[in-house]
């Protein structure tokens, strides 16, 4: 709570500065540093999606709609806003990894990410990297990785975003983002709350969500200060407070509730000399659940993790074309719950990491990484790619990669039966991917073969369970991504689609895995001309089993969604602008999850003001 | 009660006859000629279903081998799902009480399985039930972080009213012998105590089996009390003085002891894959099983069990997200049947 209201008093003095401060009239270009690099610089032979914020206004705040619509990645809630998990071409819900400016923020407890607990509003952009990536983002990117990004821009800007919106189910989500910079110093500030009541009415039936209600906070500060051209140091902070009643199945349940609350700092220093680039970062991160199980009592069960990371960087540019970086990097886990004694956990990990471009159409690069711990024995991790652009029209890549998913808190400490002689899952995986560009059109067609041994999962030894590495899974299949853009004088039209076609095979049972759709394809088409822009999305997302012997009976039938959006931008200075959207337009009746029915047709209006 | 349903069907049956004889006589019409329902002679197969409430289902076999699947969905298409987690049902005379472990109860006809009603008052993490003098008892685990809030429900079942007694101890299993109900504690735990509830007065009293003595079962026979716990102790309880009358040791080779079933003066239970079976009265169990069955799966052994009238029934769940397997065995052994299951088939009750 302290630091909550640290936090708060900074972003009030940073707002009281904003507006004390008078635009500069001085235009520097602008200069964007991401905190995390590596997605530029060691990710050249996998694709990466990037979600604008522009298209993350579009949407609802929940990253899980935004990535359902926009992305190959299949997800499932429980429910409109609840619990919510990923499969990644075709891997498990902790088979995902989530990065926060370059931190792996997966839970330490359970080892995935509620994509219902993230707000996107406060990110700038978004960045969807396909494939394996352990060596650099750690446990868990095994399918892919998802990488919430702030910016912090030294521009001279001083600007001041405020969105509100008003939906169906009595949704507000209010969002306020705050940005001075000098060539020298860049304040970030950002303010989202979101709530719903979140009771719709089924589709053709006369029952409704009962139990659904969520709301959300998020403080966040981003902080650049270039001490001088060689020396920056840069902050970021967030913090989400969140409540979720989670909604009912059936009338006749017992009403429960889960709060969550994650904190996350980072402190980075960058020195920059001719030919070496070091980055120190710190970073700490908390996580915290409670979850009522009657919401008529106040007893609970909870559990919660501090994570303290501290990592040096160090980039050797060893000619024009060679790039060699070492990282050390130091984690240290304590973890505490109803059902974990306190408990900490350290690691210590060395990456290696090497780039070369040979001429201007090959580059290859190799990453490694060894980690030491006693809590579980790991693997050595390593990825080669190679690119080589055989003209403008074509760009070949291929990259293999060996990744990690470690055993969770609750994997290792749950009492009783957590397991200590757990290995880390693991997977060699295999990807060839082929991008054609031609005028305003960009595709990219991407094969991948992924092995994934020795995956955990809960089974009874005598009376007690325990977890064991057991299964076995084979993920196969092709990943497109197709964009155009095409002008007629003043009307804009993109198209911005993917398709995903996945095999994901239990080796032992030869069924696919539950929750794993054949096919899933996603389409936006944007038009826009002079102040008015509108959108039309398309959503289809395959039947999936939710049986382990793929009994039909209890198969999930495919669904298709669609979403219509307007908006059109008033005043002078182009300040204000007024949308409106209809959600699932057709009025379709589907489940994300066996049972859990989600809204029909529904409505969300949304003003944006800047200055 | 036996006696009854037979006299029952019988004059029943009569009636049928004297009314298929006579074409002219209408005044027969009035007299009931239609069987209880369609489900009044056989057994009910409980499938708990997982976490979605659209994966539970009830199968009935009949008497002569027919089998229904999805009754409760194929008699009440319009009502709402029973919930997640069917842990049990109990019966009166003419009413079948489905326990949800999501926190309800859903009454229907005993034989028609025509929906009555559904409460949802005062019950948290239900888990077993039981019919006493017009009332229910319902054991709730309440919370699953505490222990200490474990209680039952009773449900007045003249108008479906209900009330709590609170427990304090983990609840599991329950059974009556005539004013008083009985609770195995702790399935999962260490606690080693059954509690005995007077049902007049809901006065609790706790007895004590022992350290590392924690019943996971229970059967009552000709107002006899036993209980059996998974270290190897089938135990009487004296419920007239709170005490624990006698004590029968397992042999020490037969482990996970569980599923205590008396039938016919012959009491039957199982370890891992295996069901053991003495006589009633024996001082010495046999290290050798009735039965040993085969299962691939890795948790879901033996996850239903009954024996009832010389046939063994046991309910395999599989890996608990696909459909299980029920057998029928004799009592000699003898495979009778093997059937596919629901989703983790937990339970068998009688018509």
């Amino acid at each position: 709570m302290k630091k909550s209201i640290l936090i708060l008093f900074t972003i009030i003095c940073s707002l009281s500065c904003l507006a004390q401060t008078k635009l500069d009239s001085i235009q520097n270009l602008d200069e964007v540093i991401l905190s995390d690099s590596k997605l530029k610089t060691f990710t050249n032979t996998q694709s990466v999606l990037k979600i604008t914020d522009s298209v993350i206004k579009k949407q609802n705040a929940l990253l899980t709609h935004l990535l359902n619509s926009n992305t190959p990645i299949y997800f499932k809630e429980n429910g409109y806003g609840m619990v919510s998990s990923a499969s990644f071409r075709g891997t498990t819900a902790q088979q995902t990894a989530v990065v926060w400016n370059g931190i792996n923020i997966n839970s330490q407890l359970n080892g995935q990410t509620d994509f219902s607990t993230v707000n996107t509003e406060i990110f700038d952009n978004i960045d969807v990297r396909s494939g394996g990536g352990s060596v650099l983002y750690g446990s868990g990117a095994i399918g892919g990785s998802v990488h919430l990004n702030n910016e912090i821009r030294y521009n001279n800007e001083n600007t001041n975003y405020i969105s509100t919106s008003f939906g169906s189910f009595s949704t507000i989500n209010t969002t306020y983002k705050g940005h001075y910079s000098t060539s020298k110093l860049s304040v970030n500030a950002n303010v989202s709350y979101l709530q719903s009541e979140n009771d719709y009415d089924y589709v053709d039936s006369n029952r409704s969500n009962l139990n659904g209600a969520f709301y959300s906070n998020n403080f966040g500060l981003n902080l650049g200060y270039k001490i001088n051209d060689n020396n920056i140091l840069k902050v970021y902070s967030s913090f989400y407070d969140g409540q979720r009643h989670f909604a009912l199945q059936t009338s006749t349940e017992t009403p429960s509730k889960y709060k969550n609350r994650d904190t996350r700092n980072l402190i980075e220093y960058v020195g920059l000399t001719d030919k070496f680039t070091s980055k120190l970062k710190v970073a700490y991160i908390t996580e915290n659940y409670k979850y009522f199980s009657n919401i008529a009592r106040d007893t609970y069960t909870d559990g919660d993790v501090n994570s303290l990371i501290l990592k040096y960087d160090l980039s050797y540019k060893l000619d024009d074309n060679i790039t060699i970086n070492p990282v050390i990097d130091y984690t240290q886990n304590s973890g505490k719950g109803s059902s974990i004694n306190k408990v900490k956990r350290d690691v210590t990990g060395f990456n290696l990491l090497y780039k070369h471009n040979i001429g201007e159409r090959f580059l290859y690069e190799i990453t490694t990484r060894q980690e030491i711990t006693n809590n579980y024995n790991s693997p050595l991790l390593y990825s080669l790619g190679l690119k080589y652009s055989f003209s403008d029209l074509y760009t070949l890549s291929i990259n293999g990669s060996k990744n990690y998913r470690v055993p969770t808190f609750n994997d290792l400490y749950w009492q009783d039966g957590g397991n200590l002689n757990l290995k880390p899952e693991n997977s060699y995986q295999i990807e060839i991917g082929n991008v054609f560009t031609y005028k305003n059109l960009d595709l990219s067609l991407t094969g991948y073969y992924n092995d994934i041994k020795d995956m955990i999962r809960w089974l009874p030894t005598g009376t007690i369970w325990m977890p064991i590495n057991t299964d076995h899974v084979k993920t196969y299949g092709i990943e497109t991504a197709l964009n155009v853009k095409q002008s007629f004088g003043e009307n804009h039209l993109s198209l911005s689609s993917t398709y995903a076609y996945t095999v994901s095979e239990d080796q032992e049972r030869e069924t696919q895995l539950i929750y794993v759709p054949y096919h899933k394809a996603t389409a936006t088409l944007s038009y826009n001309y002079k102040r008015l822009s509108a959108y039309y999305q398309q959503l289809y997302v395959g039947e999936v089993f939710t049986q382990s012997d793929n009994n039909k009976k209890y198969n999930i039938d495919a669904y298709y969604l669609s979403h219509f959006g307007v908006d059109y931008t008033f005043g002078s200075n182009k300040n204000f602008r007024l949308g409106a959207q209809v959600n699932n337009i057709f009025n379709h009746n589907y489940q994300s999850v066996l049972g859990r029915f989600m809204p029909g047709t529904h409505f969300n209006t949304y003003l944006n003001f800047n200055f | 009660m036996k006696q009854f349903k037979k006299i029952m069907f019988l004059a029943l049956a009569s009636a049928f006859f004297l009314t298929s004889c006579s074409n002219d006589d209408d005044s027969f019409v009035d007299i009931p000629s239609i069987p209880l329902g369609d489900y009044e002679n056989g057994y009910f197969v409980l499938n708990e279903g997982g976490g979605s409430a659209a994966t539970n289902s009830i199968i009935f076999i009949s008497n002569d081998g027919t089998r229904t699947n999805d009754v409760f969905r194929i008699e009440n298409p319009d009502a709402e799902e029973l919930g997640t987690f069917i842990q049990n049902i109990f019966f009166d005379d003419t009413r079948a009480f489905i326990v949800a472990g999501s926190g309800s109860v859903t009454v229907v006809n005993r034989y028609s399985f025509e929906y009555i009603t559904t409460i949802s008052t005062d019950l948290e993490a239900p888990r077993y039930g039981v019919v006493v003098n017009g009332k229910a008892y319902v054991t709730n685990n309440g919370d699953f972080g505490s222990v200490t809030d474990d209680f039952l429900t009773v449900i007045d079942l003249s108008n479906y009213s209900t009330s709590q007694v609170l427990i304090g101890n983990y609840l599991d299993r329950i059974s009556a012998v005539g004013d008083k109900v009985i609770t195995t504690n702790n399935q999962y735990g260490t606690e080693h105590s059954v509690s005995i509830v007077d049902t007049n007065t809901l006065t609790v009293t706790d007895v004590d089996l022992g350290n590392g003595n924690t019943s996971n079962s229970i059967a009552v026979v000709n107002d006899d009390v036993y209980v059996l716990t998974g270290s190897g102790k089938f135990i009487e309880i004296d419920v007239v003085n709170n005490t624990v009358a006698n004590t029968l040791d397992i042999p020490a080779s037969i482990t996970n002891t569980k599923n205590l079933d008396i039938d016919n003066d012959t009491v039957y239970f199982t370890s891992d894959a295996s069901v053991y079976s003495f006589n009633l009265g024996e001082t010495t169990v046999s290290e050798t099983p009735i039965i040993t069955y085969q299962s691939d799966s890795a948790y879901g052994v033996m996850y239903g069990f009954a024996v009832n009238n010389d046939i063994i029934y046991i309910g395999d769940g599989a890996d608990f997200s696909s459909n299980g397997t029920f057998y029928e065995y004799s009592t000699s052994g003898e495979l009778l049947s093997e059937n596919v299951a629901g989703v983790a088939p937990n339970g068998f009750y009688f018509n």
